[in-house]
């Protein structure tokens, strides 16, 4: 089997689902999404579905968040972008510029998943009511020739493949939706290669602080290499004893695992700061947990 | 010009045979052109008793339409037919290989069809034995193709 074969189950042709951008609905639902509400299958015949407190199952309250109430709570600096500018400490600028280009891009990323989602709506709207028409020709066909018999069912459909062809072709609208989908996807795995590449170049960076780069060092690692250091030797010595005895070698393994374990939990590589921490830094999303923990002291 | 793809059929032809060989009564087979051609003339010579729609998971219950985004897990399910314990189909096996095709005139298709007379290399026809021919993208009986005066591939044969 290929890689990531097994991710999705074994089956081919199956997109991932998508994280959302939205957390709660941006418009009341539409006339799909309320038919398929409506047939949505729940519960036992004649018993009445348990009410639990603080949860209604048949809630039909049709709650919503437009985006234009979501921008409004977005919270840009007091200070307009020519202001900012004008601020003399560099640090201050900085970080209030920082704030105001993070949340005109949220801005930003809403209006488009706005609009995104729209077209979608538009797409998946048609196809219901190409599909209640399909319905409705199967029902009338359907009453026209019942029959119980499975080979009068399938054999005819068969046999009419071969003429009129082996794969029903699909509608516009769904090749839409499947290529909006494709495009989406295609975005994700780029945006997660990219954080990956970002990872490899900050421990290339990270690593680069051991690299010999002028002649004094190269002197210094090359004296260093043939000097001889009892202590270092002895200390060495006594390191492969206890290994070939066996003695320590579980502790050394304890302690190499701890400082992995601890490198992985606070997103370090080898004790020095990681993506997620240089992110944090630059979103001053640092800052505000200090204030924070100072607030929670006092 | 011949559309009926042989190594198709050779897959066809095994899976059959191995079916058989552990008496299975019902089997899934890819859903292409040249496999649901093949189905149809084994069915409609008796040899299989039922051709159903499925998906790998088993037959339809409701109607399936095959779109692009269904093809994957399409499958054609055939139910095998047996007598006495014994397989109706005793013997199947490619006559064209991708190697070595025949490709048979038309006297050359009723001198196999009599039954009397060696064609080529290939054996002649045995009582109660079926020979597929292909001819413009469809697939005859080798009965049918003399009747008709059609010349073509001899595709594969069936005891």
């Amino acid at each position: 089997m290929g890689k990531n074969v097994l991710k999705f189950g074994g089956k081919s042709g199956i997109l991932p689902k998508t994280k959302p951008i939205f957390k709660a609905p941006i418009r009341p639902k539409l006339e799909y999404e309320l038919a398929k509400d409506k047939n949505a299958e729940q519960g036992y015949k004649n018993v009445p579905i348990p009410k639990i407190k603080g949860f209604n199952k048949n809630d039909q309250s049709n709650k919503f968040l437009p985006v234009s109430e979501l921008i409004q709570r977005i919270q840009y600096p007091n200070k307009s972008l020519a202001e900012i500018n004008k601020i003399e400490n560099k640090n201050e600028r900085d970080f209030l510029k920082r704030a105001y280009f993070r949340a005109d891009f949220l801005k930003e990323s809403f209006i488009e998943e706005e609009k995104r989602i729209q077209e979608i709506d538009v797409l998946k709207q048609r196809i219901y009511k190409n599909q209640l028409q399909k319905d409705e020709q199967m029902r009338l066909e359907h009453v026209k020739e019942t029959s119980s018999n499975s080979l009068l069912n399938t054999l005819p459909n068969l046999t009419s493949a071969l003429t009129n062809g082996m794969i029903e072709p699909i509608s516009n609208e769904e090749k839409e939706l499947i290529s909006k989908q494709k495009k989406l996807n295609r975005n994700l795995t780029n945006l997660n290669e990219k954080s990956k590449k970002l990872e490899k170049l900050l421990k290339l960076y990270h690593s680069a602080s051991n690299f010999i780069i002028n002649e004094e060092q190269l002197e210094d690692a090359i004296y260093k290499a043939f000097e001889v250091n009892l202590h270092e030797y002895e200390k060495k010595k006594s390191l492969i004893e206890s290994k070939l005895q066996g003695k320590e070698s579980q502790q050394i393994l304890f302690d190499k695992n701890d400082l992995n374990i601890k490198d992985y939990i606070m997103g370090e590589i080898n004790g020095k700061p990681g993506l997620e921490q240089i992110k944090d830094q630059l979103n001053g999303k640092k800052e505000e947990y200090k204030r924070q923990a100072k607030v929670n002291d006092m | 010009m011949s559309s009926a793809s042989l190594i198709q059929l050779a897959n066809l032809t095994a899976h059959i045979r191995n079916c058989i060989n552990i008496t299975l009564s019902k089997t899934a087979l890819n859903y292409n052109k040249t496999n649901l051609q093949a189905l149809l003339s084994l069915y409609q010579q008796g040899f299989i008793s039922n051709i159903q729609n499925g998906s790998n998971t088993g037959p339809d219950i409701i109607n399936t339409p095959v779109t692009p985004l269904n093809i994957s897990s399409r499958k054609l399910w055939i139910d095998l037919k047996y007598r006495n314990n014994s397989s109706v189909i005793r013997k199947i096996s490619l006559i064209s290989t991708p190697n070595r095709k025949y490709d048979l005139t038309s006297s050359e298709i009723k001198n196999l069809a009599s039954g009397n007379k060696q064609v080529r290399r290939i054996e002649p026809l045995q009582p109660s034995e079926c020979i597929f021919i292909e001819n413009g993208g469809e697939f005859y009986e080798i009965q049918d193709a003399a009747k008709k005066g059609l010349d073509g591939r001899a595709l594969f044969r069936v005891k």
